[in-house]
């Protein structure tokens, strides 16, 4: 079974990635880290019921 | 032989009138080129003096309190080291906050370095919403 590490990033840091990537003009031309936290997924909202 | 000198005296006259006004003419262009030069090295002063004044607010705000702020101070920033008027080391001042703003978390510490020795297969990113979840952080 693969460790899976969950790393949990900001709004700001997500944002913060995403100008760093417009600015250096790429994803090619940035850390691969810092597209994968521009990447960033939204954890899955569990399900509610309605009561 | 006296309209001679007359009309000589006449054509010096003219001669020299001509000179001067040649040479007046050349001065006041050269003072007009000086005068349009300055007003330009002025204007670009100001654009440079303004273009400084704007980035200083910028840095300044991506570490404000206000998420608001940070966010369109980040949009100011990307703009303003997008400038011709950005130097290279403004351009690398630009870059190094904003690699800086998306290591770091909310504590200041760097999300993108791990234990030593530390042994994963895989790392996800996922957004931080608030929410208390069954998976960790970063340890």
């Amino acid at each position: 079974m693969k460790d899976k590490l969950v790393v949990k990033v900001t709004r700001d840091q997500i944002q913060s990635a995403r100008a760093l990537i417009e600015f250096a003009g790429g994803e090619d031309k940035v850390d691969p880290v810092i597209v994968r936290i521009a990447r960033a997924q939204r954890p899955p909202r569990q399900a509610r019921t309605a009561s | 032989m006296e309209w001679w000198s007359a009309a000589l005296a006449f054509i010096g006259a003219g001669v020299g009138s001509l000179v001067s006004y040649l040479v007046a003419r050349r001065d006041i262009a050269q003072r007009e080129a000086e005068a349009r030069a300055d007003v330009g090295q002025r204007v670009e002063q100001g654009h440079l003096e303004e273009w400084g004044r704007r980035f200083t607010i910028a840095l300044d705000g991506v570490s404000s309190e206000s998420p608001r702020r940070r966010s369109l101070s980040r949009v100011l920033l990307v703009e303003l080291g997008q400038s011709a008027l950005a130097t290279d080391q403004e351009k690398a001042l630009v870059l190094s906050v904003l690699d800086a703003g998306a290591r770091m978390d909310g504590d200041g510490d760097d999300v993108t370095r791990f234990r030593a020795g530390m042994l994963v297969d895989e790392v996800v990113y996922v957004e931080d919403t608030g929410e208390d979840d069954d998976e960790g952080g970063v340890p």
